[in-house]
């Protein structure tokens, strides 16, 4: 029916990170595409502002659906994704690029992408207070699901374990 | 209730008071709203959720993918086949394989039935804030047309977990055809009558039109999606733009009104349950025979992958990172819900306190579904 | 308001009191549930029926189980599921994956009980066929008045 047995052709997605790749050059340290409509970067943290400017006025990318974090223990690795897409563009509407920025476990710090894309407020804060990575330029970096006077680890950390009964 | 926080002059002088709506549901549902007015005028609106928290991302992680099933539902039990339906797509995606035709226009079935029924269940919630006691009884009684379809599809009424990975669980049931088509053509005729009572109603359209506007730029910039998006006059529609399951077969309209105000964010959702309907019959005809069933292995492989189904609220996305364990390594869930949060302050601002409970259920921001 | 919308207004308001009082000759929705029943259909996920003959005691029920409410007890020589209706969600994954098509679902819904105790049912009991009720009441569209609840073809009168 969909995507997985036709081979499409991945066409758009190239053309996607060619131009990244093109523009940024070392920035873009990783990049592949999963499947039709799924392209995905990784991009150093210090060009995350650059790259993503780039991605919303040059490429179309207006709007993020939504931005999470991920925790590697083993590696001693955070990362960051967000899942931008388009909706100008009626025929690039089913592209959704993960945007990934791999941080150190130990010093979890990144820029925030408001000043970009509004709708990923959020998202941030939730990534804040799950995480503990703090987003610097972030509006109101407040709690937003766990009550005020909560003073645990971040609990959605791989350290933190839950008692399973 | 409402209840006064603090009454202080502000720098210009004049005074503004603030009051907090909620939690206890006194028409915010489960959380509360932050709200400073001047005179009757909304300044400053703030949501403040996390009062039904449950901390799903962490339970996932805990369980297997089967498990999680009824976990995924539990946010929004009244559109749970939305939800498990996305959950499932990226799941499958990761594991390599494809339900069977014949599953696939299930799942669409019972999705559709589930965005009639979230549909109906907005409306009469709508209904009673707005203090039409009638809309609060006839949505609910109609819905009840609905949920024994359901009931008689998957056993349950609103928490089905009928999608599993590879197919569906059951088939569909002898006489499901007919009884379809009657109960929503039935339907139909039913929502014209709510049209006479409501939605043409003087005293509804004095009430909507032209309160909680919401601007095209607006909506696109904050990342409002489903029907508060399409009432703004963007024709946005998963089930349109990135075709899923059975839909790219199907044939059907993306409801959208220009106006961006309350009134054309409730015609959105009452078109798209004509739509519904008219899919539901559209899939009861069309659906291929076959088996409904495919064996999947209980395991999430080394990968990534991102799914988004248009649920009743709007757009749901699954982001799956798997380790090759039975268990989910990590699972971003984004709900419609949780997207449109951002755009209650800008709905809200500039409109009258009485306005407010219209304006918001326009919405159709679900809290539960937006803290998981 | 125009002299125009004013009359558009008081005839939109009268069409709205007019299809409000129809109904007050629209048959009930609602049942009175003790005494009238709906019938629900063969399907249902209800409680759980053992098959003691056809039971492994394998524990894969338990283990499927997303509330953990299966626990496996010893009787005699055999092991078979013991259910905590107080936690089960009534998903019947159980169902679905036994090996042994030892477990069924019923009809039977109605299971609040006093005390939490008595939410333990043992394998003797769910093994017990469900109690049959005076179900009679079914959902149909195609009453004259409207959508209600219709005492099925051939039900027993009421008592």
């Amino acid at each position: 029916m969909t995507t997985l047995t036709n081979i499409p052709s991945l066409e758009r997605e190239d053309h996607i990170l060619d131009q990244l790749k093109e523009k940024f050059g070392d920035a873009i340290k990783e990049s592949r595409i999963s499947r039709r409509s799924r392209p995905e970067v990784t991009i150093a943290m210090e060009k995350m502002l650059e790259v993503s400017r780039f991605l919303r006025d040059e490429l179309g990318f207006d709007r993020a659906n939504g931005a999470g974090g991920a925790d590697y223990l083993r590696d001693q690795k955070m990362e960051v994704i967000y899942h931008v897409s388009n909706l100008t563009r009626k025929e690039t509407r089913d592209i959704v690029l993960s945007v990934k920025e791999i941080i150190p476990r130990s010093s979890p710090k990144v820029n925030s992408l408001v000043s970009i894309w509004p709708s990923v407020e959020n998202f941030e804060r939730e990534t804040y207070e799950m995480y503990g990575i703090t987003f610097d330029g972030h509006p109101h970096l407040e709690k937003l699901f766990l009550i005020d006077n909560w003073d645990g680890p971040p609990p959605l950390r791989k350290d933190v374990r839950i008692p399973t009964d | 209730m409402t209840s006064v926080v603090s009454s202080e002059p502000s720098e210009s002088g004049s005074q503004t008071l603030t009051i907090s709506v909620g939690p206890q549901h006194s028409g915010s549902g489960h959380m509360r709203l932050i709200i400073e007015m001047d005179g009757d005028i909304i300044i400053r609106a703030s949501p403040d959720p996390g009062y039904v928290h449950r901390g799903t991302e962490k339970i996932y992680e805990l369980r297997n993918i089967i498990k999680n099933i009824p976990v995924i539902e539990r946010p929004a039990i009244i559109d749970a086949s939305n939800l498990n339906h996305a959950y499932i797509r990226a799941v499958e995606e990761l594991q390599g394989i494809e339900a069977p035709p014949r599953a696939q226009y299930l799942r669409c079935l019972l999705n559709e039935m589930n965005r009639i029924t979230s549909h109906l269940y907005w409306l009469s919630i709508f209904g009673v804030f707005l203090g039409h006691t009638t809309m609060f009884m006839w949505p609910l009684g109609d819905r009840e047309l609905i949920v024994d379809l359901q009931e008689k599809l998957t056993g349950a009424r609103i928490t089905h977990s009928y999608i599993v990975p590879g197919g569906v669980r059951r088939d569909l049931p002898q006489g499901m055809k007919e009884e379809a088509i009657k109960r929503t053509q039935y339907l139909e005729k039913r929502l014209e009558e709510y049209d006479k009572i409501f939605f043409e109603n003087p005293i509804f359209t004095a009430r909507a039109k032209g309160v909680g506007k919401l601007s095209r730029d607006e909506a696109v910039k904050l990342g409002a999606v489903g029907p508060a998006l399409r009432g703004s006059g963007v024709d946005y529609d998963v089930r349109k733009d990135e075709p899923y399951a059975a839909y790219p077969e199907l044939d059907f309209n993306v409801c959208t009104r220009q106006e961006g105000d309350s009134y054309a964010r409730s015609m959105a959702r009452i078109d798209e349950i004509r739509e519904s309907c008219k899919l539901i019959r559209q899939i009861v005809q069309k659906i291929p025979s076959g088996p409904f069933r495919r064996k999947a292995p209980i395991v999430v492989p080394r990968g990534e992958s991102y799914s988004r189904v248009e649920s009743a609220r709007g757009e749901c996305s699954v982001y799956l990172i798997g380790d090759g364990g039975d268990k989910p390594y990590r699972l971003r869930f984004i709900t419609g819900s949780y997207r449109n949060m951002a755009i209650i302050a800008p709905v809200l601002i500039g409109g009258h306190m009485a306005d407010m409970p219209t304006a918001w259920w326009s919405i159709d921001y679900w809290p539960v579904e937006a803290d998981r | 308001m125009t002299v125009k919308g004013s009359i558009k207004a008081v005839a939109d308001i009268w069409t709205a009191y007019y299809s409000g009082l129809r109904h007050l000759f629209h048959r009930s929705y609602t049942l009175r549930f003790p005494e009238q029943r709906l019938v629900v259909e063969k399907g249902y996920r209800g409680r759980h029926l053992l098959h003691l003959d056809r039971c492994t005691g394998c524990g894969i029920c338990a283990w499927i189980c997303p509330e953990k409410c299966i626990t496996i007890v010893p009787r005699g020589e055999r092991w078979y599921p013991q259910y905590f209706y107080g936690r089960c969600c009534f998903c019947h994954f159980c169902t679905d994956y036994c090996p042994e098509y030892a477990l069924e679902e019923t009809v039977e819904f109605d299971l609040a009980e006093y005390t939490r105790d008595r939410l333990v049912w043992s394998p003797e009991r769910l093994a017990r066929p469900p109690a049959g009720k005076n179900d009679k009441y079914v959902f149909s569209v195609e009453t004259p008045r409207g959508a209600s609840n219709i005492p099925r073809v051939g039900a027993k009168p009421e008592k």
